[in-house]
């Protein structure tokens, strides 16, 4: 359904139709900033690169394959986008207010002590997502964030889905090393493989 | 049954329940054999849950302001690129242009220069002040291309010459009105043709010029020149007294103008 609505909407846009664009806009506009934001955890940010990326299919839409994989597309502009950023400012720190990680964890503790705890908690969460490489960091934001299947994952990394079960196991791998101390579990060297 | 590598190469998407039924078993069989797979499952599946998942939600004005800079971002790129001074498109711009501004100005100037000026024409300026009063009787002039553009008093009489001079009278468009007395009477114009306006069409019909009339709209000022038989300006051997006028302005009386005197 979401792929025919697709389809018809760049014949109609390729037709003479801006309004099609519009229509476009809206339907990705939401999983677009979402992903640019779990990877950069920046609002402002987030939505410049939402912006960035319409921009940028506006202007391929005319040569766009009304049959392609239209979300894909997206998700792999908005990846590279955002990954670029996070290249130049890598030592940016987290911008994310206290109230929004407060919404996130869906917490209503009282405690001004949970709240130091969660604000380191949630810096170190940050950091140890960061640093894991791109193509792990690409496969686990688009399936931790995004709720995409392995299929499109696959379709929006341009790999198959074995490769990206292969991304998505090292990529919880490391983040077992990085927090598996805020959980009460003793840190342990875990190879690549994910096997102690 | 399968190796360690080759399991812990499912636990993603273990955690996340994307693994198909049969590698699904695969795995749940090894862990229930090997602890050490089994217990890094279980710290992996922890670490998970603990990340949050959720991302902020767009609001309204969010979603606006992404959708008027998109657009506004398309429509700055969709602007005419400029053109270089040099281009053969702006070439071909600035002869076209230079042709058409050309051509303006000659047809223009071919214009003024043949339009001729137009005689009889009256200049209208300023009303003339009412103190100021001109005689009702006019003398005409000698031929009507000497006539001098005059302006036109607006409260004096005005003299059916010179008002009919702006445009060339049709016999059909004169009316000739007789607002005065009876003792006065109206004189048709004669052939069709109005006293002093025919002159030229005379002319050229070869008339007797020592038979010019000469016209006079009302009573002739007493020693005032040019006075003339006025029945030859209407039927032939109509006399008519030079004391009374021959036509007068469908707008004033004749009869308070001679009082005014």
């Amino acid at each position: 359904m979401h792929t025919d609505e697709n389809e018809l909407l760049i014949t109609r846009f390729k037709s003479g139709e801006s309004e099609a664009f519009d229509r476009l806009m809206s339907l990705h506009m939401d999983q677009v900033f979402g992903l640019a934001w779990s990877v950069l955890h920046d609002r402002e940010a987030a939505l410049d690169a939402t912006q960035e990326v319409f921009i940028k299919l506006h202007a391929v839409l005319p040569k766009f394959d009304s049959t392609g994989n239209l979300p894909a597309w997206l998700y792999r502009v908005c990846l590279n986008h955002c990954i670029d950023i996070k290249r130049k400012t890598r030592n940016v720190g987290l911008e994310l207010t206290e109230e929004e990680w407060d919404r996130l964890q869906g917490s209503d503790h009282d405690d001004p002590g949970w709240f130091l705890q969660n604000a380191e908690l949630r810096e170190v969460i940050k950091k140890a997502v960061d640093n894991l490489p791109p193509r792990q960091r690409s496969a686990f934001v688009l399936r931790h964030y995004n709720f995409m299947s392995l299929q499109e994952i696959a379709e929006t990394m341009g790999c198959t889905v074995g490769a990206v079960k292969a991304h998505l196991a090292r990529a919880t791998g490391h983040l077992r090393v990085e927090l598996a101390g805020y959980v009460g579990i003793e840190t342990e060297r875990v190879q690549d493989n994910g096997k102690l | 049954m399968a190796s360690c590598k080759n399991v812990a190469d499912l636990f993603g998407a273990y955690i996340y329940g994307d693994l198909p039924p049969d590698e699904m078993k695969k795995l749940r069989l090894h862990i229930d054999e090997c602890e050490e797979c089994a217990r890094e499952l279980e710290i992996q599946s922890r670490v998970i849950s603990m990340i949050p998942s959720e991302v902020p939600a767009l609001s309204d004005e969010e979603r606006q302001r992404i959708e008027w800079t998109v657009k506004g971002a398309i429509r700055a790129k969709e602007k005419p690129v400029r053109i270089g001074l040099f281009s053969p498109a702006f070439i071909k711009g600035f002869a076209f242009t230079t042709a058409v501004v050309a051509a303006f100005a000659a047809g223009t100037a071919i214009g003024l220069r043949s339009k001729p000026v137009k005689e009889n024409t009256i200049v209208k300026t300023a009303p003339a002040e009412p103190a100021e009063k001109k005689p009702a009787i006019s003398q005409p002039p000698d031929s009507v291309a000497e006539q001098p553009k005059e302006t036109i008093p607006t409260d004096s009489v005005i003299p059916v010459r010179q008002e009919l001079a702006v445009s060339p009278p049709r016999r059909d468009e004169i009316q000739l009105i007789w607002r005065g007395s009876d003792k006065r009477k109206p004189i048709n114009s004669h052939n069709g043709l109005i006293p002093g306006l025919g002159q030229s069409e005379k002319d050229e019909a070869g008339a007797d010029k020592d038979n010019q009339e000469s016209w006079l709209p009302f009573a002739p000022i007493p020693d005032g020149p040019n006075s003339a038989d006025l029945g030859n300006l209407s039927n032939p051997g109509n006399e008519t007294s030079l004391d009374e006028p021959v036509m007068t302005p469908p707008s004033v009386s004749v009869d308070d103008t001679q009082n005014q005197r």
